[in-house]
């Protein structure tokens, strides 16, 4: 039988909220519902520690990190996660038991799972949000709205290999670079699962702008459909264009092979959102892989980056292979690098534009 | 950030005393290398206006550039900045990139004056003389989204349009790790072309004096002397826009009656009707 509880309301805005939450208002949420294995990606759930395992902190919507106990209410949002260092799972709510897949708030059922890891840390799922006409909190309607920018807006992508390769090391010195140089840019990531990690990393490198998938009512992009991914994208670059950014620097998470990422580089509208791509990678061989994996797409690289760089060896080897150039985070952070790659970037755009 | 004024200059004319129309401030200095400026505020400043970037010759009389150029600046309200690249903090400041880099030292002290509410310096309007002719289009080429309009006066030699010749002959990269050279320098040329350029120099500034940078292979890039040099700069810049299919906006005037030295520029040349009106005695090249 369904339920709605009501006079929970102390206990939900006492509960610990994390950070794919920080668009919910709050005091929206009223009421509880019980069917929680109904919930469907973005639900908010709010749900009791049972027993710690991966997770022992959450990210809060204030940006900053909370040790979670045994016994604490948490508010998080149901959803997907695909991370090959960590877990991949998908966005179910089990009424007995349910995983935390992310910190940055996403709990569901996980599939898969790094060895390196631990098992999730378990909750107990007490109920879906709810306003006060019975109606589900979701995600989704908090999203910001989309709107059509009359200004372009130069973007820049960083694509990886995997997680880990460097992505957001590269996005955040290319950020501060192209601010050093007096650009007005923003630092935008638009797939991946809801954390403040990189978020915060774009803020202190000094992005006039920061918006993520979150922002637009997504706990996670994984098994996402495409369509509503690339709207998504098209909502956050004009959000940018709007807050008076001249360039933007666009992170895709996860690597070429995950499954969202590969079908949007394959995708024409997406690629003709970018003046260009850089690719992150950890080493020579990932290097060549990837440079000719975008190659099958009709992306070549305006150079590489991420962990490679830092590795003389490896970046020779990479540079002759490809024939790109390796750029390092200093590079990256030289506003005379960020001024002239985005000069590459417009020109080599400008001529498939005519060829 | 500190500030130190200056009384606004008095003049007298008929028996009455009349301010003059801007006051002279020292700031700085900012940044670890310590770059200091001095600043010609004018009494009705135009903030809409990009501030004008004046930079010094070798000879580094910031002050005096400016004293030249601010009166004409204030009729119109553009601020006037002239930073002080010294000996010590900066001596191969007209270079640009190097191991001493005074782009980025230049990039902090604007951001430093935008910081403190002192200029809007999204873009600049830059003069440089001498070296600082050498400072001002290396750095235009470096940041030409920076830049509103360039002036070079009387440099000693450029940076060419040349994607062959190593920087800072040219644009390629140098034999020998540069600091701060982009991987993708010959790129910004295209945006650098349509950059509204002046050039100005001496009608008699055409002697090898004890500052000319010489040699055969600058001599046959370039030519032997500044006029030449100039010449054939504004020459090989509309060669590469041409090449490039660009509409340009670059001008040079030979300064009647001048040799090499800035106050004689300004006052016997005109360079300063040029700036902001095109008038005066100087014979125009086209």
């Amino acid at each position: 039988m369904k339920t709605t509880a009501f006079g929970n309301s102390s206990m939900i805005q006492a509960a610990k909220w994390t950070f794919s939450t920080r668009r919910v208002r709050m005091d929206d949420a009223v009421a509880l519902k019980s069917e929680v294995a109904s919930a469907r990606s973005g639900d908010l759930v709010l749900a009791r520690v049972q027993q710690l395992g991966s997770h022992e902190r959450v990210q809060l919507r204030d940006g900053r990190p909370a040790t979670i106990f045994v016994d604490d209410l948490i508010v998080a949002a149901c959803g997907a996660r695909y991370a090959s260092d960590q877990f991949e799972g998908i966005a179910q709510i089990d009424p007995v038991a349910t995983d935390l897949l992310a910190g940055g708030g996403c709990m569901g059922k996980m599939r898969h799972c790094h060895d390196k890891m631990k098992r999730p840390t378990q909750v107990v799922p007490l109920g879906l949000l709810a306003d006060a006409a019975h109606n589900t909190l979701n995600l989704e309607r908090y999203a910001m709205l989309s709107t059509i920018s009359p200004h372009g807006i130069h973007a820049i992508a960083v694509v990886g290999a995997a997680m880990n390769s460097g992505k957001t090391t590269s996005v955040a010195s290319l950020v501060h670079g192209f601010k050093r140089a007096g650009f007005r840019v923003a630092a935008l990531k638009v797939t991946g699962t809801g954390s403040f990690g990189d978020y915060n990393a774009y803020v202190d490198a000094g992005a006039n702008f920061v918006a993520d998938f979150t922002d637009t009512g997504m706990v996670s992009t994984y098994m996402q459909p495409l369509r509503r991914i690339v709207q998504a994208i098209g909502t956050l670059m004009n959000a940018a264009a709007n807050a008076g950014c001249e360039v933007a620097v666009v992170e895709f998470a996860d690597g070429l092979l995950q499954a969202e990422t590969a079908a949007l580089l394959q995708d024409p509208e997406v690629r003709a959102l970018f003046k260009g791509f850089l690719y992150a990678a950890p080493d020579s061989l990932a290097a060549l892989g990837g440079y000719q994996a975008l190659a099958a797409v009709d992306i070549r690289p305006l150079a590489l980056t991420g962990l490679i760089s830092r590795s003389p060896l490896n970046i020779q080897e990479a540079e002759a292979a490809t024939g790109l150039t390796v750029l390092t985070r200093e590079a990256l952070r030289d506003p005379a690098q960020a001024c002239s790659l985005r000069n590459y970037s417009m020109a080599r755009h400008e001529r498939r534009l005519v060829a | 950030m500190q500030t130190h004024s200056q009384p606004a200059t008095l003049t007298r004319r008929k028996g009455r005393t009349f301010a003059a129309p801007f006051i002279i401030k020292q700031a700085g200095p900012f940044g670890q290398d310590g770059l200091k400026c001095w600043l010609a505020v004018p009494a009705r400043l135009n903030r809409n206006l990009p501030p004008l970037l004046v930079v010094h010759g070798v000879l580094r009389d910031a002050k005096g550039m400016l004293k030249e150029v601010a009166s004409a600046a204030a009729r119109t309200g553009q601020l006037v900045i002239a930073p002080l690249f010294s000996e010590q903090g900066r001596p191969g400041y007209q270079r640009v990139l190097g191991r001493s880099r005074a782009d980025l030292s230049l990039i902090f002290l604007l951001q430093m004056l935008w910081q403190n509410g002192i200029a809007n310096t999204h873009t600049v309007d830059l003069l440089g003389y001498s070296g600082g002719a050498q400072f001002v289009h290396r750095f235009a080429l470096l940041y030409p989204h920076l830049v509103r309009r360039l002036n070079v006066c009387s440099a000693g030699w450029y940076t060419m349009p040349d994607t062959s010749a190593a920087y800072p002959y040219g644009l390629a990269a140098p034999a020998k790790r540069l600091s701060g050279y982009p991987a993708f320098m010959t790129d910004n040329l295209h945006h650098f072309l349509q950059l509204p350029i002046r050039v100005f120099v001496g009608e008699k500034d055409n002697q090898v004096d004890q500052y000319t940078r010489s040699g055969p292979e600058i001599d046959q890039q370039q030519g032997t002397h500044r006029l030449a040099r100039a010449v054939n700069w504004v020459q090989a810049l509309r060669t590469a826009a041409s090449e490039r299919g660009l509409q340009t906006d670059i001008s040079m005037t030979v300064l009647e009656n001048c040799g090499h030295d800035f106050r004689s520029c300004v006052r016997k040349g005109n360079v300063l009707d040029h700036l902001y009106a095109h008038t005066g005695s100087a014979s125009q090249v086209a």
